[in-house]
């Protein structure tokens, strides 16, 4: 409540706590005292627990066949309990194998494998302008969406010639384009990967399975889409 | 220590597998749940819902049940987990709901406690009830208040069925009573 007397404002918080049998035994005397000597705080205390009278009065609508509701859910569940394990699972995805997580996840990397290094070659970029005119055309940032995919392409790709690309005229920019497009393809994958599936790529990387720069680059990609905010698309 | 308690008589009961003991312990809090439930959601079908949930999750627990506290106190936890959920929701809220985003996940912050001034001006400018006012309030301080004031809980139950402390509570309650004081001041609180 705004304007409270400054000789109120020390009990005031404590009005309800007192009208709730909260308070020990020497602030209720001293909240007592207060209350018995002061003309705001008398009043105050009546409407604060008239409050709780409002409340209790408060009507609850009725729910004709909440108790048939819940005895069929309690016998649901009954049922459901009785029932062999097998029957409990059935319906449900099985659990893969390792082999099968393994196997999914080497999958995953040879879209991505695909992405960055198939789709370039398919598609080599264009004769690069000269210098000159570079200079004096500066290239448009690529979309916002495809800026990580396509600085990694380049930070990452094996030919040191493609980093041009990003500087050059527009007729480079599609098939870089087209592979950053395949590239966020595998990258959706990964982010559709469980946990278990990064855990088995971390796995594999402590093992030494995976240890080619290509390799090691995508285990990168794997850190990075762990790393992503959970937001940022593909994954839930 | 509350073995005393009838209700954690049955529970254990329950515990023990005798099933008629679920009946008695829904016939007995299944009303005080829903009537708790409807003014936290604001929606009947939902806390009809929501109490069959409850009650099917004390069900499932009753092996596990251990009796270190009020029966009720554990059943209205459980409906505060669920409520709370339920109201975090994204397609429940609408623009004009007052809920307490600020504090969620974190332990209460009491900053965020603030009445919804808007909502229960509005309320009372329309003329409406005591029912409204409270539902205008933040949702934790309309459980507090409730627990406290209609079911009985001490500041340590209610404390512990919200999952936070006994200091909080006392703001917490103190908070919406006075709200609702306010919003009637010729009335002494009562509508």
């Amino acid at each position: 409540m705004s304007g409270i007397p400054e000789q109120c404002l020390p009990f005031d918080e404590d009005l309800s706590a007192w009208i709730d049998g909260e308070l020990d035994a020497a602030r209720e005397a001293a909240v007592r005292a207060h209350v018995g000597s002061c003309a705001r705080c008398t009043p105050r205390v009546a409407a604060l627990r008239g409050v709780n009278h409002s409340l209790r009065g408060l009507a609850s609508r009725p729910h004709h066949g909440l108790a048939a509701r819940m005895a069929e859910r309690i016998a649901a569940e009954r049922s459901r309990a009785a029932a062999p394990p097998s029957a409990r699972l059935r319906g449900r995805a099985p659990r893969r194998s390792a082999a099968q997580r393994i196997a999914g996840l080497v999958a995953m990397v040879a879209a991505v494998a695909l992405g960055l290094l198939v789709v370039p070659k398919l598609f080599p970029p264009a004769p690069i302008p000269a210098a000159p005119a570079l200079a004096r055309e500066p290239a448009p940032a690529p979309p916002v969406a495809d800026s990580r995919v396509a600085s990694n392409q380049v930070a990452q790709s094996p030919r040191p010639d493609t980093s041009k690309r990003h500087f050059g005229a527009s007729a480079a920019e599609a098939p870089a384009g087209e592979a950053a497009s395949a590239a966020d393809a595998g990258l959706a994958q990964l982010r559709e990967a469980s946990d278990d599936d990064l855990e088995l790529a971390a796995a594999l990387q402590d093992a030494g399975g995976v240890d080619s720069p290509d390799d090691l680059a995508l285990v990168e990609r794997l850190d990075e889409v762990e790393s992503l905010p959970p937001d940022s698309g593909g994954r839930g | 220590m509350h073995a005393g308690d009838d209700d954690v008589r049955l529970m254990l009961a329950l515990r023990a597998g005798d099933e008629s003991a679920f009946d008695a312990l829904f016939q007995r809090w299944s009303g005080p749940l829903l009537r708790y439930l409807e003014r936290m959601l604001r929606d009947p079908a939902s806390a009809e819902e929501l109490v069959q949930e409850a009650f099917l999750r004390l069900y499932r627990a009753r092996e596990r049940y251990e009796p270190d506290a009020r029966f009720s106190t554990w059943l209205f936890t459980i409906a505060n987990r669920l409520a709370l959920n339920e109201l975090r929701r994204p397609r429940r809220r609408s623009p004009h709901e007052s809920t307490d985003d600020d504090e969620e996940g974190a332990p209460l912050a009491l900053a965020a406690d603030e009445p919804g001034v808007d909502d229960v001006v509005h309320a009372r400018r329309v003329g409406s009830s005591v029912e409204q006012v409270l539902a205008a309030l933040p949702e934790r301080q309309r459980a507090a208040l409730w627990l406290t004031a209609v079911e009985g809980f001490s500041y340590a139950e209610v404390a512990r069925s919200l999952e936070t402390t006994e200091k909080s509570v006392k703001a917490l309650v103190h908070r919406a009573r006075a709200a609702i004081a306010d919003a009637f001041p010729d009335e002494g609180g009562r509508r």
